[in-house]
């Protein structure tokens, strides 16, 4: 239950800092974290914050329970042949997300619209690829590798309840800045499933890393490119083309599959 | 929408602002390219704002034909609130442009309104095809102290009234392919993602 009290310090430490800016900006203070109409310096504060709450979180872990940081994350991530599972994710990933990109398109689900001004783009373009390994890394770190970790650690629950509520977790994340649609909950859920059935498969972090770093590259390589005409059902909504009925089935059927080929569960 | 008449002797207009004061709201402009300072026609773009101010909304974003994907897509994921036409052949124009979307559009409560030029003009009422509502533009009235033009807010009442035969039967026609399309796209969706993890589950061993 460490894993659990640091991770609820992280919108504890995001409401205070985002009141103090309110503050400072004679805005009324709200109840709930949100970047609603406010301005830019403080709109960049609260995303500082919540990366340095996650890195905290990071690493405060291994030492709250008597590890150091190098030992908990090397072993989570060993340096043998399971770093081929990494590529497999990701290709599995790419794969499944361009097919669907490639079908929508003809479909006119999604149509191309190339938008934003081209220095932006080409910035995106250029950070894509450390923008989806530094997404993942920071997002297994915590949730698998710390939340997941210390779940299985220590509580009895079976496997299969510690991954449950490990996703149910990791999608609730997703959540707790006031967003523009809650709709995708289900799709963030069966992602969530799908991250930590593959940690909870495999012992280390290369299958759930490789999965959501292809995932992340896909969905923001093709943002600037793309705009969803839909319907929602379909194609999931703006950053989110896994939350469409397709792309939820390919995430629990992906899930499915890593574990009856591991026997874990 | 409220009824016309009533509007009338209360000064009151609403064409969706009130409902859904956070949104901005847009309006179309056949002569805009992609620059925003790039209008040709400013007497259209000046009755359109004066026909959305008289309704309260002060602000316009504006859009260019060049821009009917991105209008529609902020238009149907509640962005914007509505969006201003000169007249109803634009917003034929614009919905032939976004085919697709106009059913979304219409259903995420987007208001479609024309800035008419005859001031006179009653509002109609009645429930149709879209959702599209007009108001009529600024009054030539002057006020004798100032000899500025004065704002009469309780001519502008909105109205429902029907797009033209060719929206009704573009969308018409349009929502039976699209239905078509939509579950193409999603049975080869299932059909792809299938196939993938089919072929995942195959060779999963020596894959791995």
């Amino acid at each position: 239950m460490t894993a659990l009290a640091l991770l609820a310090g992280v919108p504890v430490l995001m409401w205070v800092v985002q009141s103090v800016m309110l503050k400072l900006h004679s805005m009324p203070l709200r109840w709930r974290l949100s970047n609603e109409d406010v301005p830019d310096a403080i709109r960049t504060t609260g995303r500082i914050t919540t990366q340095l709450g996650l890195l905290s979180v990071i690493l405060l872990y291994p030492l709250a329970i008597g590890s150091d940081i190098t030992t908990h994350y090397g072993a989570l991530l060993p340096r043998d042949h399971t770093l081929r599972l990494a590529a497999l994710g990701a290709a599995t990933a790419i794969l499944i997300l361009t097919l669907l990109f490639i079908i929508w398109l003809e479909y006119g689900c999604v149509a191309v619209d190339i938008h934003g001004n081209p220095r932006k783009r080409l910035r995106r373009l250029l950070m894509l690829v450390p923008s989806s390994l530094l997404g993942a890394f920071a997002e297994e770190f915590v949730f698998r590798g710390v939340i997941q970790f210390d779940l299985q650690r220590s509580t009895t629950m079976p496997t299969m309840a510690v991954v449950m509520l490990s996703a149910l977790l990791f999608a609730a994340a997703h959540y707790v800045r006031k967003v523009k649609r809650y709709w995708t909950f289900p799709g963030h859920l069966a992602l969530g499933i799908l991250l930590c059935v593959a940690y909870a498969a495999t012992g280390h972090l290369w299958l759930s890393l490789g999965i959501h770093a292809g995932g992340i590259f896909v969905t923001l390589g093709v943002r600037p490119y793309l705009r969803y005409r839909g319907p929602a059902w379909v194609t999931g909504a703006s950053i989110f083309p896994f939350a469409g009925i397709p792309g939820i089935a390919g995430l629990l059927g992906f899930a499915a599959i890593i574990a009856w080929k591991a026997q874990t569960f | 929408m409220s009824d016309a008449t009533d509007q009338q002797h209360t000064g009151h207009v609403d064409v969706g602002a009130r409902a859904n004061s956070d949104a901005a709201w847009a309006a179309f402009d056949t002569e805009s390219s992609a620059s925003k300072n790039n209008r040709a026609d400013a007497a259209t773009r000046a009755r359109i704002q004066h026909a959305a101010a008289a309704c309260g909304i002060d602000t316009l974003h504006w859009y260019g034909p060049a821009q009917c994907i991105k209008l529609a897509a902020k238009l149907q994921d509640g962005d914007l609130a509505g969006c201003w036409f000169a007249d109803r052949a634009d917003v034929v124009a614009f919905l032939a442009a976004v085919p697709d979307q106009c059913d979304a559009i219409l259903q995420a409560g987007a208001k479609l309104c024309v800035a008419t030029e005859n001031a006179s003009n009653q509002p109609r009422t009645g429930k149709i095809q879209g959702d599209v509502s007009t108001a009529s533009s600024i009054s030539s009235e002057v006020d004798s102290t100032t000899k500025a033009p004065m704002a009469r807010p309780n001519i502008y009442a909105p109205a429902t009234i029907p797009l033209d035969d060719l929206a009704a039967g573009l969308h018409s026609a349009h929502q039976s392919k699209r239905r078509h399309q939509v579950i193409a796209a999603a049975v080869l969706s299932f059909f792809a993602v299938s196939c993938v993890l089919v072929f995942l589950a195959v060779f999963w061993e020596t894959l791995k």
